[in-house]
């Protein structure tokens, strides 16, 4: 197979979350320029080195200041509401069924990706681990969320816990664990890993662990003209690197992490990174995922539908609806 | 020859002065506004349970809002940092050109940042670009406050600008080191004044 | 292009252009002979996402909080009853720069807003009591760096944020050793001016009636640091909060005090945005200059310098406080932490070093970056309150602090239990 000589400058999501540490650097610093015999060479930065909210990556990707970048598609729905979709609260409960509705929702996302960011092509999906809640307070379902301060980022978890009836408090993510232990807030929303390697499980003492929060979707994109100019051996050979080293080991991973995080939190279980938590696990039941379907049909597909065009919402049916059982309409 | 048009521009850069000071001052309350929410957050937290005013998100906007509309009044009262080690060595023609350089390097600055921010602004604008935050602000308004601030500081420095070169050419060093020079020399100025008077 | 992005800062600094278009100039430079990418495109996203920011709001509010401070005359009232207690020791004045620096900071989380503070009250004083400007200067911008090191800190708060390190345990691990530090500035001022009196000025005496009857200008101060950091601690609020209320505490307290009047918010306000207009400019340009530093590939260049060099913890943790101590000349601290702790915390804890202590040893070196030439806002900002003199002086007076901290330094690394004593004690 030619391989074309060429290099990519790469900037991935946050530098300091296992994502980047243990999949994104090693991929493109390594791997990539390996695999190629030495035809690619690479920079990888992050956004977060580069002084970046992670927002705007995508934009100056369409700008031509970046070839290859990943972010969480949550951050940039400001330029392209139809990445929302993608990723709703409790949509996709593990992670077998989320990597599905990523599957189905690829083509969508190239399409609103070649549209929105100038010919912009997808490389790749993966998740962060399930964003669970973490409570400093007792709760034994998800409806005992209703009248608790749950700090959430993003408009989608903000809707779905104002459905529940829960306070919705913004506070900066930095700031959470402090909040957290001195009872500013209730609950918090982050990945069950990252929340154990903060130690979040010392000032909160309840685990909800399903994806109230959803995956926070990390998607890989390639600016059109850099894609463009590799020859199409070039194109697929990359695309099924992507799929095989990097996509596929982090969906893998995410299974044992959410296991482990769900594990070292509440002490049920093997926890290899450390001394466990005893936070109490709280049972998910069939009454909770009912009310889960009825507020997304109910209130957050259609708010999401207002937000896009009517064939961006005939192509969701298409895709997750068929996955997920769930419609959605304006 | 260039009296007319220095008296006048002085005239204009009066104005744009005293522009810049209620500019300031707006941005001064509206960082008063905000300790305001925020205490009412706080304290709606704490008595009620609820805090419903976002002061995160509206906080990050004031930020960028009344410090774009500090920027003049700092260069008015000649704030903006220069290093001045070896400027004030110099005779006070050569002053004059490094503070005309020194405006010069600030248009520039400005040139730059008023074209990118405009093109951010008018992106947010045309793609109708909503914050992904409950509150879902159109944030090409906060976008264009911020914007006001730095074409308002592009106005002053083109001004100060084209005045320090038409004071240069008519040989107004004065007026030259009364507008642009470096802080310093106004101090030395005052000192030897009080010891002759 | 090292050596070459060093020549053109340096030359550009020296013609007395602004700080602020040197930077940005520097980094069209950088963009236009090293990088393949248009990079000047995303200066209007990286300056939107530089000024649009939640935690840089607490620099204004706490340059606010001392500006009500100092306008309503509470903040000379502390000096002088400091002053009482402090200016028998050689070097006067100076020890009460310090020692205000010092109480200031545990109400301030910005080194900035505690030199600004500091300085509009102390440097009239220095001026009329014909002081040598040098040192003078030189004691409030580092007196000042203080405020990021005794909590509260928004710079400790950006180091917990990138490390996931606990917030509390970092501030309560800056306090010891920010007492430390200060006491060492009183020590080493007091050396100096035993050496060359000439540097400091008269020791003062002053009757223990009068050194007690000032105590009750201290109530003010300490009133705010119990809202500041109590609010903290007591759950009410979140360091950048308790940045409002502090705002809030020092109007009550002055209205209380009958100082507060409508021309004195006005004055404090005006002040308030001088001060943030200049700092701003500054962090706006040092964020489009770090983007495109990062994007030359700096970042690269600098993890595998470390990685590839294969050094043991000791000798890595020496590197990296002279990389520290280098790039602390030219970049701005904000910056500096956010473009290099996401590469250097994972090394130096992979070595089996502790997260909370070197979030401390690391703000030790931020504070001292602050007070290095030729970029350190402290410096600038004593330069802009003093309106006057040349900025020679400020830099070559913060220069035995800096030698200070250095020692500071070595101690924190010799014994850590400096910084992890009192985090330990609270578990
Ligand atoms: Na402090
Ligand atoms: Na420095």
């Amino acid at each position: 197979q030619d391989i074309d000589n060429t290099s990519f400058s790469y900037v991935g999501s946050w530098s300091s979350l296992s994502l980047y540490k243990n999949f994104e650097n090693p991929f493109w610093s390594n791997h990539i320029p390996e695999a190629s015999g030495g035809n690619i060479s690479t920079n990888v930065t992050t956004f977060d080195q580069m002084g970046l909210g992670g927002g705007e990556v995508y934009r100056l990707m369409a700008r031509n200041v970046i070839e290859v970048t990943s972010t969480v598609a949550d951050y940039a729905v400001q330029d392209a509401p139809e990445l929302e979709g993608l990723d709703m609260p409790m949509m996709a409960p593990d992670v077998e069924t989320a990597r599905k509705v990523a599957e189905a929702y690829w083509p969508v996302l190239d399409e609103a990706f070649s549209e929105r960011f100038d010919g912009a092509k997808v490389l790749a999906v993966a998740p962060y681990p399930s964003q669970v809640v973490f409570c400093n307070a007792e709760i034994s379902s998800l409806s005992d969320l209703a009248g608790k301060k749950v700090r959430a980022s993003g408009r989608t978890t903000a809707e779905f816990l104002e459905a529940l009836g829960a306070e919705g408090i913004t506070l900066n993510y930095s700031e959470v664990p402090g909040a957290l232990q001195r009872g500013v807030i209730d609950c918090a929303v982050t990945g069950s890993l990252s929340g154990y390697s903060s130690g979040w499980y010392e000032v909160a003492t309840h685990l909800y662990p399903l994806p109230v929060g959803g995956w926070d979707h990390v998607v890989t994109a390639m600016n059109g003209k850099k894609w463009q100019s590799l020859s199409a051996d070039t194109q697929e050979w990359l695309l099924k690197e992507l799929k095989e080293n990097y996509e596929a080991k982090v969906w893998a991973t995410a299974v044992d992490e959410t296991k482990e995080g769900i594990a070292c939190l509440t002490g049920e279980g093997e926890c290899s990174r450390g001394e466990p938590g005893n936070m109490v696990l709280v049972q998910a039941t069939e009454s909770d995922f009912k009310a889960v379907s009825r507020h997304l049909e109910e209130k957050l597909l259609p708010n999401w539908a207002d937000r896009v065009d009517q064939r961006w919402v005939d192509r969701w049916n298409e895709t997750i609806g068929s996955v997920t059982g769930l419609k959605a309409s304006k | 020859m260039l009296e007319p048009i220095t008296s006048g521009l002085d005239r204009i850069l009066q104005g744009v002065q005293s522009g810049s000071l209620w500019l300031a001052r707006a941005g001064g309350v509206l960082i008063l506004l905000t300790v305001a929410l925020v205490t009412i957050e706080i304290l709606s937290r704490q008595l009620i349970g609820r805090s419903n005013l976002h002061a995160t998100e509206i906080t990050g906007y004031v930020m960028a809002i009344s410090t774009s509309w500090a920027f003049a009044y700092t260069l008015m009262r000649k704030a903006h940092i220069r290093i001045d080690a070896l400027y004030v060595k110099l005779p006070v023609s050569a002053r004059g050109v490094l503070d005309l350089i020194a405006l010069l390097s600030l248009a520039l600055f400005c040139v730059l940042v008023v074209g990118a921010a405009f093109d951010v602004a008018e992106h947010s604008y045309t793609g109708g670009a909503r914050a992904n935050t409950p509150l879902g602000t159109p944030v090409w308004i906060p976008q264009a406050l911020w914007l006001l601030g730095l074409v308002w500081f592009s106005v002053a420095v083109v001004l100060m600008s084209l005045r320090v070169l038409l004071g240069l050419l008519s040989g107004q060093m004065n007026d030259v080191q009364r507008l642009a020079g470096s802080p310093t020399l106004d101090e030395q100025i005052r000192e030897e004044n009080k010891e002759t008077n | 292009m090292i050596v070459l992005t060093l020549t053109v800062l340096l030359v550009l600094l020296l013609v007395s252009v602004p700080v602020a278009a040197t930077l940005i100039v520097l980094g069209l430079f950088l963009d236009e002979f090293f990088s393949p990418f248009p990079l000047v495109n995303a200066m209007g996203d990286v300056l939107w996402t530089a000024s649009n920011s939640f935690l840089l709001i607490a620099i204004p509010l706490f340059i606010l909080l001392g500006e009500i401070l100092v306008r309503t005359g509470i903040a000379k009232g502390t000096y002088r009853a400091l002053e009482s207690w402090f200016s028998w020791l050689p070097g006067g004045l100076l020890h009460a720069n310090v020692a205000t620096a010092t109480l200031f900071s545990a109400t301030s989380g910005s080194s900035v807003a505690t030199a600004a503070t500091i300085g509009t009250v102390a440097i009239p004083q220095g001026k009329d009591l014909k002081y040598d400007q040098r040192l003078f200067t030189g004691s409030i911008a580092a007196g000042g760096t203080l405020g990021i090191m005794i909590p509260p800190s928004i710079n400790l708060i950006v180091y917990g944020f990138l490390t996931e390190t606990s917030i509390p345990q970092l501030f309560a691990a800056g306090m010891i050793p920010g007492l430390l530090l200060a006491l060492l500035f009183v020590v080493g001022t007091a050396l100096i001016c035993l050496w060359r009196p000439s540097l400091g000025g008269p020791s003062t005496h002053h009757s223990w009636a009068e050194r007690f009857s000032g105590l009750r200008h201290l109530v003010p101060v300490l009133l705010l640091f119990g809202i500041v950091v109590g609010s903290i601690y007591a759950g009410w609020a979140t360091p950048t909060e308790a940045a409002s209320l502090g705002v809030i505490g020092a109007m009550v307290i002055a209205a209380a005090m009958g100082k507060l009047s409508k021309s004195v918010v006005m004055e404090a306000l005006e002040g308030t945005m001088r001060t943030t207009g200049m700092i701003m400019l500054i962090i706006m340009a040092s964020y489009f200059l770090n983007f495109v530093l990062a994007s030359a590939g700096i970042t690269r260049e600098l993890t595998s310098f470390l990685e590839s060099a294969g050094l043991g913890p000791y000798s890595t943790l020496l590197m990296i406080i002279a990389m520290y101590i280098i790039l602390g000349f030219f970049i701005e601290t904000l910056s500096l932490m956010v473009i290099t702790i996401p590469i250097v915390a994972p090394i130096i804890i992979s070595m089996g070093f502790d997260p909370v202590w070197f979030g401390i040893l690391l703000i030790l070196l931020i504070e001292m970056a602050l007070i290095t030439p030729p970029v350190g806002l402290n410096l600038y900002v004593v330069q802009g309150v003093r309106q006057g003199g040349s900025f020679n002086d400020v830099m070559v007076g913060a220069l035995p602090y800096v030698a200070m901290m250095l020692l500071m330094a070595i101690a924190l690394v010799l014994f850590p239990s400096i910084a992890l004593f009192l985090p330990e004690l609270l578990n």
